[in-house]
């Protein structure tokens, strides 16, 4: 075969060539597109919502600043129940914040994640959501299985997650594939989300010569006050049950609550389910560490009660007891108090009132622990 | 195995090279042999028993060269000729056509009888059996016309007829051309394998990147069969159609290439910026060249080419288009867009003799070559059309909303009717657009960047290779013409 004139390829300038091609396959490939889906994971459109991947930014940002800091996690029941910033005001204790890191569709099991990041960070306390909806036994369900999949490959391309340790071994065979053991692996979990990265990125930069609507979904430029203000409060649901008239709310239950009330949400387990396990994980990892524990239930709309049978939340009582009794941490079970409907979004979250007031609750209780 | 699969690149294609290229270094027979023995177990891996097919076709033609030119009696030739003529079809008509024929034969008698008459046999298509019989019959009917002379031995001739990287889908190769690569020790230099990376490189970026990426809207809006009255969705659908079949294709081509470079082979072009065509005639000549080159040399003018008079060129011209059409599969559509080219290539070599034409392109300069682009590509796209859908309840209405007929534009509806991924593919097509006009009026890039500094070289690849990893859809679409 001829060769070009210039073609003076010699064998040490191949070796460099493939050098360099490693080279950069491995920068581009590990290092920029990983840190453009991780930044549109959270920043831009790439999710429904951003929280889905602020989890371990924001344990991160919370690490780095001075104050002490007090930490939410757990499910939509805290993440709309919480005013990081209301309850922060409300703190005699100085220099102590209040953060919310509580996701819609969270369980036990699949935050059990973020405890050695949340170990390594060592916050002051957590507040961990242990309402009855945290205790379900695991069951064959598709969509539970596509939420895991989602939030661990999500937490898996925004941290270096190594399956190591006791929460790995809780981990059911199939969902181990979205752990991210080696940097090909993280890079294949990330692969899940380049296309609707760039995708997102040219509609973001092109909207206006494609004349196409865009409407920025993310949160917050990472490390930015407004990011930090958002840890603190996030956005909350617009009103529902609030703007209904009593009758709208009372059918919506009569319709709805009887088919709700047997899920397992409003049957929790006393113990040896998956969420159990990771809740004994949780606990035992944060108070070895010398981390306070404090079990948070909020109450659900009282309508709802009308609806449980006698002992149906038992497992709730019991599960609470052990970990109190097991562990020697807090809880603050309000589950069976009965909060104005008019404090309620919908059944089971806390509206714009509820949330004043379950801030003023929790600063009270925050008070007297952290100055006890 | 294909060439889409990270085993043929971690392991088989390191190993043909590491053997044929280091351990066997300047022993022909051995790189042969080895070369042979690989190309034989790819072909199993791809395909399974149909290995014998591969072989049958390899013997008989093999013997049919060599009676062939140890014969002077006209006939003796001439019958195994028609040995080697009548296995290759016969394989291309059982595994190929048969089923097609009972299908269309059960037609004719449930419209005529009311009653089925045949069950199809259901015979699964062997991987590249179109590609490998066309390859060995030009063997056999060059020798026949003494424009050849038959292969020394067994193992070269074998090596022609299953040589890996070109067995599935191409090139097709001449015997002459393959004797020429083959007649010396196999070797290569540190130019031609960085070529050859580059190609491969290239080529997978092409198929995983835009083929993949633009064929799931092709497929969303042709598979759907929904909105076919939206001007905009079947223009969007068919462009995303011919930038799949070319990108697809050209990237087997390229890997192809590469591949075969790698061990000291050159395999021939196949594409030459097909889409800056300006005539029928140019676009043949710039897409799947080997073919339109084999059909022309072994069609087109054995039934009587342009020579003998207008009707029977017209003939030839129409028999020819329509057996190519029929060659990339057994359906209707396929013969409909053989027709169609045929049909396109008579109007323009007619039209183009009229006088208002000749005036007007004479005069017009740019202008008339941009014109005559517009129409070359509309018609191209009209006919990518006619080969992407089998269903004819989809088909002709797309046809027609394709031209304009009844059709209407409905943007909103357009939006709604796309895959999710929608602007990352807007892109990857207008880029396409840019690279195949900048290639089509300087010449590819691939021998371009083959060329430029180490560093500049391994930022390009490495940069392809990890576009290639993260823009890739989650599922692989197989290689068009591996169904060909």
């Amino acid at each position: 075969m001829p060769q070009p004139p210039d073609s003076n390829t010699s064998l040490a300038s191949l070796m460099a060539s493939i050098g360099a091609l490693f080279v950069t396959y491995l920068v581009c490939s590990s290092l920029i597109v990983p840190d453009l889906v991780n930044k549109s994971l959270v920043e831009g459109n790439s999710l429904s919502s951003g929280r889905y991947g602020i989890t371990f930014p924001a344990i991160e940002s919370i690490g780095e600043l001075e104050s002490d800091a007090i930490v939410t996690i757990g499910s939509s029941i805290l993440q709309y129940a919480t005013d990081g910033a209301c309850i922060s005001e409300k703190l005699t204790t100085e220099n102590t914040r209040v953060y919310n890191l509580a996701i819609s569709g969270a369980n036990p099991y699949t935050e059990m994640v973020q405890i050695p990041a949340l170990t390594e960070m060592k916050p002051r306390m957590v507040l961990l959501d242990l309402g009855p909806n945290s205790l379900w036994n695991f069951y064959e369900s598709e969509s539970l299985d596509d939420y895991i999949e989602f939030r661990f490959t999500v937490l898996s391309i925004t941290a270096e997650l190594h399956a190591e340790g006791e929460w790995s071994d809780l981990l059911r065979e199939r969902d181990r594939t979205y752990i991210a053991n080696s940097v090909h692996e993280r890079m294949q979990l990330t692969s899940s989300y380049s296309q609707t990265t760039f995708d997102e990125l040219f509609l973001k930069h092109f909207h206006d010569v494609l004349d196409i609507p865009y409407y920025h979904r993310g949160m917050p430029e990472i490390g930015s006050d407004a990011w930090l203000s958002y840890l603190e409060t996030p956005n909350f649901m617009p009103p529902k049950f609030e703007t209904w008239n009593e009758s709208e709310v009372d059918n919506w239950f009569q319709e709805n609550m009887t088919n709700k009330a047997k899920m397992g949400a409003y049957n929790p387990n006393s113990n040896g389910t998956l969420n159990h396990q990771a809740l004994n994980f949780m606990i035992r990892t944060l108070t070895e560490a010398d981390i306070e524990v404090v079990l948070v239930a909020p109450p659900h709309h009282p309508q709802v009660y009308d609806y449980l049978q006698p002992g149906q939340i038992d497992g709730h009582n019991a599960t609470l007891e052990f970990f109190e009794q097991t562990y020697g941490v807090q809880s603050l079970n309000w589950y069976w108090e009965t909060w104005e409907p008019g404090m309620f979004r919908d059944r089971n979250h806390l509206g714009d009132v509820g949330r004043e007031y379950y801030c003023e609750r929790m600063a009270v209780e925050l008070n007297h622990l952290l100055e006890g | 195995m294909d060439f889409v699969k990270t085993e043929y690149y971690l392991y088989f294609l390191p190993l043909v090279v590491l053997l044929t290229i280091g351990l066997a270094s300047r022993r022909r027979r051995t790189q042969l042999l080895i070369l042979l023995s690989m190309s034989y177990v790819f072909f199993w891996l791809a395909s399974g028993w149909h290995i014998i097919l591969l072989l049958i076709s390899t013997t008989i033609d093999w013997t049919a060269g060599k009676k062939i030119q140890a014969s002077d009696e006209a006939s003796k030739r001439k019958r195994w000729l028609r040995v080697s003529l009548v296995t290759n079809l016969s394989l291309l008509a059982v595994f190929k056509y048969l089923d097609f024929l009972i299908e269309t034969w059960n037609l004719a008698s449930l419209r005529f009888t009311g009653a089925l008459e045949a069950d199809a046999l259901g015979l699964a298509l062997p991987v590249g059996i179109s590609f490998y019989t066309f390859q060995t019959m030009s063997y056999t009917i060059d020798i026949y016309l003494k424009k050849q002379k038959p292969y020394d031995s067994f193992l070269d001739f074998a090596c022609y007829a299953a040589f890996f990287p070109q067995l599935v889908a191409g090139p097709i190769v001449r015997a002459d051309h393959f004797r020429k690569e083959i007649e010396k020790p196999l070797s290569t230099n540190p130019y031609r394998f960085r070529l050859g990376l580059t190609l491969i490189i290239y080529g997978i970026a092409k198929k995983l990147v835009i083929a993949d990426n633009v064929a799931i809207h092709a497929n969303a809006i042709f598979v759907e069969g929904a909105h076919l009255g939206n001007m905009g969705l079947i223009w969007w659908a068919t462009l995303c159609f011919g930038i799949q079949i070319y990108c697809d294709f050209s990237a087997y081509t390229d890997i192809a290439i590469g591949s075969a470079h790698l061990v000291g082979v050159e395999l021939p072009e196949n594409f030459k910026t097909p889409y800056a065509a300006t005539s029928p005639q140019d676009f043949w000549r710039r897409w799947h060249i080997s073919l339109s080159t084999w059909l022309r040399d072994y069609l087109y003018i054995p039934l009587g080419g342009s020579r003998n008079g207008r009707n029977r060129m017209i003939f030839a011209l129409m028999m020819t288009m329509l057996l190519g059409g029929l060659w990339h599969g057994a359906s209707w559509n396929f013969v409909l867009w053989g027709l169609v080219h045929g049909l396109l290539l008579i109007v323009h070599r007619f039209g183009k003799e009229t006088p208002f034409i000749k005036w007007f392109f004479g005069a017009s300069g740019r202008v008339g070559v941009l014109v005559s682009w517009v129409i070359t590509q509309f018609f191209v796209f009209f006919t990518w059309l006619i080969f992407r859908v089998e269903d004819t309840a989809v088909l002709i209405p797309s046809m027609k909303t394709f031209v304009g007929w009844g059709g209407h534009f409905d943007r909103e509806e357009m939006y709604e009717h796309l895959p999710e991924i929608k602007y990352l593919t807007f892109m990857l097509a207008a880029c396409f657009v840019l690279l195949h006009g900048i290639s089509g009026k300087l010449g590819g890039g691939k021998e371009w960047l083959a060329r430029r500094h180490s560093v500049i070289w391994g930022a390009a690849c490495g940069t392809m290779l990890s576009l290639a990893f993260y823009l890739r859809p989650a599922e692989t679409i197989d290689f068009i013409y591996f169904r060909f």
